[in-house]
């Protein structure tokens, strides 16, 4: 598999956090989602990817190029929506979209123009009287009307109405869907990741905890439901978010393809019932066992 | 760069207008029509005039920058940061350049006496050369500490330029019995040229020093 975007050792310390040698690879052509809790370290991660701040260590490599030495080049090359949409706020979507023309070897205004009006943007009136939404979706506006190749997305629906949010989700899964573009989407509501992720990424008190494909990850962390005695103390061991009820249990297991066969007889019987887990339900998991 | 010039030209057009195109040449009109203008308040309040101008026009500029987070918009966008830098330098030295021979050239068409209008515009040039050295250590200054920093310094050294003539007039002139004419032939007396050289090197020298601070100023 081709990677896009390459991490190696990457590090930034603040007062009062840390940011821990992080090494990531995100495969070209699919949409990876990073899903953490909020203060995890996606931000700092993804500004550090797009040379926004100063890391303290390691290599970022982005089309195999130093994200420090080609900055330029990769930034023409990737469309970026940060966490806070930044424009000269005095000014219109028009005067943005040719201002920021001047810059992107690739501009399509055409293309912008489109956006615009697919997202419902007023063209002329003044960014500081944007909502919170428009000003998102002017961010996205910009971000895809330079033909990048890589889209990277931070947070990009808080703040948006659920039909828009559906519309960026369904628009973001159109864009990759001949594999030249890849995505970057990092985001605390797990139901978009779930929505359009090939593959997931959680990251944790500024640590991966856990990289993985998504229909890999949803086949093998699934709830168990248990009444008493039916399961076997070995996999009892390893079952996570255990609760206990008056006729049994329920707990969260990450190798279920791994322990189906010896849950046959009690998944026979009835004894033992199987249910799938949400991607906050990992995501829980893995930050209590951290 | 050239676009960016455009976008940043917009406050300096606005203060050069002001103080060169409408209100100063009006205003002051008739002191020019003195028989030695060179003694006269006009090019002697000329130069604090161009601080106003130039320092005026880059503290509401880094103003407006720092309110719609201009510097965190151009980062997020493929711009060297050579390329602000050298717009907003550029802008100065043009800003300079047109005021400086603006009212060169309006000493040269009032005066007809070469040894009123040369003088006066050497005081000049010298003075827009030290704006620009104020105006470079301005830019590093912001660059590195941060606008809300800087910007308060900017407006002391604003007040105390466009307030220097009053003490100035009041300590030099009266007490210590200095004319305004021998200050200014003191001034007059640097080679305006080898000054000018000199200015306009330790200028682009700052330039560097300033593109190095952004390109550094990050989190």
């Amino acid at each position: 598999m081709n990677n896009i975007l390459k991490i190696r050792n990457l590090r930034k310390e603040y007062e009062e956090f840390i940011l821990d040698d992080i090494s990531w690879d995100i495969p070209k052509g699919y949409i990876t989602g990073l899903i953490g809790p909020n203060g995890a370290g996606k931000t700092t991660t993804i500004k550090l990817i797009m040379n926004l701040i100063k890391s303290d260590g390691g290599e970022v490599d982005v089309f195999g190029l130093d994200h420090v030495a080609n900055d330029i080049e990769i930034k023409n090359r990737v469309g970026y929506v940060g966490e806070e949409q930044f424009f000269y706020e005095h000014r219109s979507a028009n005067w943005t979209g040719k201002f920021v023309s001047h810059f992107f070897t690739d501009w399509d205004m055409e293309h912008y123009q489109k956006l615009l009006e697919e997202f419902e943007i007023p063209r002329k009136k003044m960014i500081r009287k944007f909502s919170k939404g428009m000003r998102v979706k002017l961010s996205l506006a910009i971000a895809l009307s330079h033909n990048p190749e890589l889209i990277i997305l931070d947070e990009p629906t808080a703040g948006l109405d659920p039909i828009i949010r559906r519309d960026v989700l369904d628009f973001l899964q159109t864009i990759t869907q001949n594999g030249d573009r890849s995505v970057l989407i990092s985001s605390h509501i797990t139901d978009d990741i779930a929505r359009i992720a090939d593959t997931i990424t959680y990251m944790i008190n500024g640590r991966i905890a856990l990289t993985a494909a998504k229909d890999d990850l949803l086949a093998n962390w699934k709830r168990i439901h248990f009444s008493k005695g039916a399961l076997d103390p070995k996999i009892f061991e390893t079952l996570e978010q255990l609760e206990d009820h008056a006729f049994g249990g329920s707990g969260i297991t990450k190798d279920y393809l791994q322990i189906k066969e010896s849950l046959s007889q009690g998944l026979a019987t009835g004894d033992i019932k199987v249910e799938n887990v949400g991607l906050d339900d990992i995501l829980i998991s893995l930050v209590k066992e951290q | 760069m050239i676009y960016l010039m455009k976008k940043f030209s917009f406050i300096f057009i606005l203060y050069l207008l002001l103080a060169v195109g409408l209100v100063f040449p009006l205003f002051n009109y008739d002191r020019l029509t003195g028989p030695d203008p060179l003694t006269l308040n006009f090019v002697f309040t000329l130069a604090p005039y161009l601080f106003f101008v130039v320092l005026g026009a880059v503290y509401i500029h880094e103003q407006l920058e720092q309110k719609s987070n201009g510097y965190a918009f151009l980062r997020t966008l493929p711009v060297k940061a050579s390329d602000i830098v050298v717009a907003k330098f550029l802008l100065v030295l043009l800003s300079v350049l047109i005021y400086i021979g603006f009212y060169c050239v309006a000493f040269a068409k009032i005066s007809t006496n070469p040894s009123y209008w040369k003088p006066s515009c050497s005081f000049l040039i010298i003075n827009g050369n030290i704006c620009l050295i104020l105006t470079a250590l301005l830019y590093v200054g912001i660059f590195r500490y941060g606008y809300n920093k800087v910007g308060k310094f900017v407006v002391l050294l604003w007040l105390f330029i466009v307030l220097s003539p009053i003490p100035i007039n009041i300590f030099l002139l009266k007490r210590l019995g200095i004319s305004r004419r021998e200050i200014i032939e003191r001034v007059v007396s640097l080679n305006w040229v080898i000054v000018t050289l000199v200015c306009v090197a330790l200028y682009l020298l700052l330039m560097r020093v300033a593109i190095k601070t952004l390109e550094e100023a990050k989190a």
